[in-house]
């Protein structure tokens, strides 16, 4: 018999602590994005997927804007971690181009949902959010443009050289990402993204020292 | 003591500030400073960050109009 004013407890969602709850509405949150885009999700069906009410998502992220800013905060490979790659033992442009690629397909690889969430930024056209997305590549474009800076300077290599060399880095390791985590393309298969990348970046950077070379 | 200048003001920032922070600091004795200058907000963070990994220490930040100076004195 159910009394009045007691509570049928398999409708009570379990009380959650404050970082617990945030933990879960994020996770949430970026399996529904990373499925149906930023637009494709309402904040009701958020908390209907997780069973509380919007009060509860509005305690912790004023906006579905908010919410979704902080999931790219929390999958994108940090600034920091950059960083110290930068920093570690050989300081030739190659091997820290190197390293900070694979910090990023490492990344990626623990959180492919930001990869669907990047493919789908560029369908729906927000501008703030492509604009995110296009900021994690600045750093390597930045890199490149320095690594090739004097040939700039001394009229070998012209701007427009530099960003479609940037434009071949960016889509060789974005491909390479799709390739294994958004098409799980079976031509692939037999080989580990790491080896993959690491084949696209020797032969990248080959070529960028042979331009130096012979320029 | 001695102190170096690298200007990054006009020129793309991350990862090459970095890069030449570290090579400068190599090159220098301890206690002796590196005066950073640039344009970019995100150096902020990006000066912080390298001195906390390379226990160097942030002396002074300073900033003026669109002019970000660091002073960086050698571990």
């Amino acid at each position: 018999m159910k009394l009045k004013g007691s509570v049928d407890k398999n409708k009570v969602k379990k009380r959650l602590k404050g970082e617990d709850r945030k933990k879960e509405i994020i996770s949430v949150a970026k399996r529904l994005f990373a499925q149906k885009g930023f637009y494709g999700v309402t904040v009701d069906q958020i908390v209907d997927a997780i069973g509380v009410s919007p009060a509860v998502l509005y305690r912790y992220f004023s906006s579905k804007e908010s919410l979704y800013n902080a999931i790219l905060d929390e999958i994108s490979c940090k600034r920091e971690d950059y960083i110290a790659a930068v920093l570690e033992e050989s300081d030739d442009y190659g091997s820290i181009l190197k390293r900070m690629s694979l910090l990023y397909v490492k990344s990626i690889e623990k959180e492919q949902d930001y990869l669907r969430m990047e493919l789908y930024s560029g369908l729906e056209g927000n501008k703030a959010i492509v604009n995110f997305f296009e900021n994690r590549w600045k750093p390597f474009m930045d890199l490149i443009e320095d690594w090739l800076k004097e040939e700039v300077t001394t009229g070998k290599l012209t701007k427009s050289d530099i960003k479609s060399l940037c434009l071949l880095f960016q889509g060789m390791i974005r491909e390479a990402l799709y390739a294994k985590f958004i098409y799980k393309s079976s031509y692939y298969e037999d080989i580990s993204i790491y080896d993959l990348i690491h084949k696209l970046l020797d032969q990248f950077i080959n070529n960028i020292n042979c331009i130096k070379k012979h320029l | 003591m001695e102190e170096k200048i690298l200007d990054f003001r006009g020129r793309c920032n991350f990862p090459a500030l970095i890069i030449e922070a570290k090579k400068l600091l190599i090159s220098l004795e301890s206690g002796d400073r590196i005066c950073i200058l640039t344009f970019d907000p995100n150096a902020i963070n990006d000066i912080n960050a390298f001195c906390r990994l390379t226990k160097n220490e942030l002396v002074k930040t300073e900033h003026e109009n669109e002019e970000y100076k660091f002073i960086i004195r050698k571990f």
